[in-house]
């Protein structure tokens, strides 16, 4: 057991440190990279007017990488022979780490979907044990399987440009799907009213101060807002308060989450990566 | 308990009829509200309008049926616009959902039907379907569109000339002017991969719920423009047509009755509240209350 | 791991780290070509700090500039800090946070009810930092639930959040004495799709008559989908959320609920393990560097002298 988390844990440090280092390391080897103005380009090399105005040729070979700074002052990378004369570039070998990351994400995404087969497992197996024990409401279950096979086959048509499977696809996405979507979509409209008639209630200063923007800030957002308040200066407007409300105090408040957030996440994350996370998980020490 | 406070346990049935009744009366009733332009809805609406000839505006429209009563408003003011002043654009579905490419379409092809029948596929307009990859996507499509779509959402590749003539002159972020996300939620990753490297104006259409998070972008400047929910999408209407009988949008279809909606709830709020007091208020007159 | 071996291991990274740039920054360039120009081959140390200086302000969202370097090392530095301090020992103090607080008497309210309690972790994939921290508290209500002898029934949307939270609800039966409780069954991908899955979920609420819900992780527009009908099955109802948006429905139908980075915190919260909640402390400690920060650049900008702090902080669009 020991030996399976110590296993675990040298396997997510590994895989943790790539995407850190290739955070962090430069895309080209810094002792080795040329800035500055590009002079010339060839097939064979990128002609480049340094920072101190030394002339540097760099050869073209496939592990040479350049970047490229567009107006905005952020770097581009781009293919050293689409460079030219006049760009500001920075051009050298790379650390290979950047090259690998698509890779890299692709084997997790692999890793990641071969988790797919769980839940139609999982669902199987639900599905299948509510029938054979007919469980209550068991020809849910039935049905459940039967949508499946309308589905798998229905998808056959995704794409089609005609036949009767692209006409069972669009029956099934413009005529089932699309309205079941919308239909539980729109219950939100109907359970927010229940939630905000039964939660909204003034029983504190703070629950005065939030309802009262929380007014301003709906009315302000439908003409009816704009009706009330009209003959009022405009900074009365109730669309004019309530655009203030949003643009400044909403937005500090999300900042001021955001950060927290944020540093949490950096806080968990680090915990994961260096395996000093407790808990479900991750009971003891290594 | 005194009638006033039986008002703070209404059964929620009745709260949702009355909501449902609010909602339908205005597509029973035809009615016509004024709608205040927001500062995000007309910055939007000048930064589309200067698109210049040469460029064109992609479009990442990902969105369907769940979010549709407030994205397809916002993509068809949009596409109106477009389509009125001859700008080019083109249509990708970035991630979120494999139907949005579809959803575009519907919308382009009403108004296609009903006031552009001189547009053309191929010429004013691109669809080049759905896509994965989040900001590694967004970063292909900058750099050369072509590694990131082979082929259309009909299947033509985008070297052919004769269906795509549009598509020749599209290669890469200098072609586009600027980039307009309509989905439920749209991904922030636009915004350093895009908008913080190319300098390219980005654009959100998003629902209103959502809409709270991306304000702060609008202050900084890294955000060119947004529509708002339903609501942006009538402001934009009423950008495009300062004429209120003109205008045939989902927005401005939509802002009315959710006008009526908001303000059953808000009732429904206050009148919870009176009973709450009523309750309080006979609580302590019983001497119930500490 | 003792403070001076701790010590000993990171002088020796940094002298190994010193001593590699030194050695690979000691070469010099070769002799120039007949044409005059400098044949790069490999640069020296000047070069070297002109690239750093060149870097500095570099707005590259891919890869970290020097200010951003620096950044991450200060943030990791601080809460690593915390973590070994909370280690060496001493109390540490967290506020009180409600919803956490009452997740044992949610659960200890259905063992006297004889009902089941549903989990749900999320609409977000198993990697997302809200999903990892629900599994944290997925774990401590599992134990509750295995010393208590109460069903717990846990949903979910993405496949691969099923054999984690198995594995999980698993591990804390067994480590209550209580293996024979654990069903597999009771671990459900109910719906591919978040807003299905609210539905069945709902469903279930009804059927098996679940007495407490907890509802912890990144959710989207579905939140409301699963905690109004959960509110009207008389059921308690605690959530916690990192999304922003979800609170106020949360807020509004859930009896406790949980906000923002009190998710991130509330494994710490419910182990009191030293190693969480020094990350606690740290986390605080870099809240505190990143405000003086805002207020520097805020004085700065009223006062004047804001383009001097934008140069040293840098400006990322």
């Amino acid at each position: 057991m020991a030996t399976r988390r110590r296993l675990i844990a040298a396997v997510t440090f590994l895989a943790g440190l790539y995407y850190f280092l290739e955070f962090i390391v430069p895309p080209i080897i810094p002792w080795r990279t040329v800035q500055g103005e590009v002079v010339k380009v060839s097939s064979k090399a990128i002609v480049v007017r340094r920072t101190d105005g030394q002339i540097v040729s760099v050869p073209i070979r496939d592990n040479i990488i350049a970047y490229r700074k567009r107006p905005t002052g952020a770097p581009e990378r781009v293919e050293p022979k689409s460079l030219h004369p006049g760009d500001q570039v920075s051009i050298g070998p790379t650390t290979y780490l950047s090259d690998w990351i698509t890779d890299v994400n692709n084997f997790f995404v692999v890793l990641g979907a071969m988790a797919w087969g769980m839940g139609l497992m999982s669902l199987w197996m639900v599905h299948s044990a509510n029938i054979r024990k007919r469980k209550e409401e068991w020809y849910g279950s039935v049905l459940f399987f039967v949508a499946v096979a309308i589905g798998v086959v229905a998808g056959l048509g995704y794409g089609a440009e005609s036949g009767v499977l692209k006409r069972l696809n669009d029956v099934v996405v413009n005529d089932v799907l699309r309205p079941m979507g919308s239909t539980v979509f729109s219950l939100l409209a109907f359970y927010m009213a229940s939630a905000a008639y039964r939660s909204f209630r003034l029983k504190s200063r703070e629950a005065i101060l939030m309802m009262g923007s929380a007014f301003i800030v709906m009315l302000g957002q439908i003409p009816i807002g704009l009706w009330l308040t009209h003959r009022l200066p405009e900074p009365l407007w109730l669309p004019v308060m309530s655009q203030w409300i949003l643009y400044i105090a909403n937005s500090a408040a999300v900042r001021g989450m955001w950060f927290g957030m944020m540093l949490g996440a950096i806080a968990v994350g680090l915990r994961f990566w260096l395996s000093l996370e407790r808990g479900a998980f991750f009971g003891k020490e290594l | 308990m005194n009638v006033l406070s039986r008002l703070q346990d209404i059964d929620r049935r009745w709260l949702y009829l009355a909501l449902a009744l609010s909602c339908l009366v205005p597509f029973l009733v035809t009615i016509r509200l004024p709608v205040y332009v927001s500062p995000e809805t007309r910055s939007l609406y000048e930064a589309i309008d200067r698109c210049p000839k040469d460029k064109v505006i992609l479009v990442d429209s990902a969105w369907d049926a769940g979010s549709l009563g407030e994205n397809w408003g916002q993509v068809e003011v949009v596409f109106d616009h477009m389509l009125r002043k001859g700008i080019k654009f083109i249509v990708i579905s970035l991630d979120i959902t494999p139907l949005g490419p579809q959803f575009a379409d519907k919308v382009i092809s009403k108004l296609v039907k009903t006031k552009y029948p001189y547009r053309k596929y191929g010429v004013d307009w691109v669809n080049l379907g759905f896509t994965k990859g989040d900001w590694q996507a967004m970063q292909q499509i900058a750099k050369d569109i072509r590694r990131q779509f082979k082929r259309d959402s009909r299947g033509w590749s985008l070297d052919d000339a004769k269906h795509l003539p549009l598509m020749q002159r599209v290669h890469n972020i200098d072609d586009i002017y600027m980039i307009y996300s309509v989905t439920y939620s749209p991904m922030e990753n636009w915004i350093p991969f895009v908008h913080g490297v190319y300098g390219t104006p980005i654009g959100f259409g998003c629902a209103g719920i959502q809409s709270t998070t991306y304000y702060r972008y609008i202050l900084s400047k890294q955000l060119v423009g947004m529509l708002v929910g339903v609501r942006g999408a009538a402001e934009y209407d009423a950008l495009l047509y300062p004429n209120v009988r003109e205008r045939q949008s989902l927005g401005t279809q939509l802002i009315v009755p959710q006008a009526f909606g908001h303000t059953a709830i808000i009732v429904a709020v206050i009148l919870g509240n009176v009973g709450y007091f009523a309750a309080r208020k006979g609580e302590r007159k019983v001497g119930t209350r500490r | 791991m003792f403070i001076r071996d701790r010590y000993l291991v990171y002088a020796k990274i940094l002298s190994t780290a010193v001593s590699s740039v030194n050695e690979l920054t000691r070469i010099k360039p070769r002799n120039q070509e007949a044409a005059g120009r400098k044949t790069w081959t490999r640069t020296s140390k000047k070069h070297l700090l002109d690239y750093l200086l060149i870097s500095w302000c570099n707005e590259h969202m891919e890869h970290a500039n020097i200010q951003i370097f620096i950044a991450t090392l200060l943030i990791a530095g601080l809460i690593l800090h915390g973590i070994f301090t909370a280690r060496r020992g001493g109390p540490l103090f967290i506020r009180r946070i409600p919803g956490l607080t009452e997740i044992d008497e949610a659960v200890g309210r259905a063992t006297e009810m004889g009902r089941p309690v549903i989990f749900h972790p999320g609409t977000a994939e198993v990697q997302n930092i809200g999903t990892l921290s629900a599994l944290g508290v997925l774990g401590h209500v599992a134990r509750n639930c295995a010393r208590l002898g109460t069903r717990l029934i846990v949903t979910t949307a993405i496949p691969v959040v099923v054999p984690v939270a198995e594995d999980i609800v698993k591990q804390a039966y067994q480590e209550e004495g209580r293996p024979e409780l654990f069903d597999p069954e009771d671990i459900r991908f109910l719906a591919a799709s978040a807003d299905q899955l609210a539905l069945a979920t709902a469903n279930l609420m009804e059927r098996e008559k679940t007495a407490s819900h907890f509802f912890f992780g990144s959710y989207d527009y579905t939140s409301l989908l699963l905690t109004e009908p959960g509110q009207r099955t008389g059921a308690l109802q605690i959530a916690g959320t990192d999304q922003y948006f979800q609170v106020p429905f949360f807020i509004a139908s859930c009896d406790y609920t949980v906000i923002g980075e009190e998710l991130y915190a509330a494994s710490a919260y419910l182990t009191r393990e030293p190693t969480m909640l020094g990350s606690l402390v740290g986390q605080d400690r870099a809240k505190i560097v990143i405000l003086a920060v805002i207020v520097l650049g805020s004085l700065g900008v009223t006062l004047g002298f804001g383009e001097w702090v934008s140069k040293i902080v840098g400006v990322y669009r």
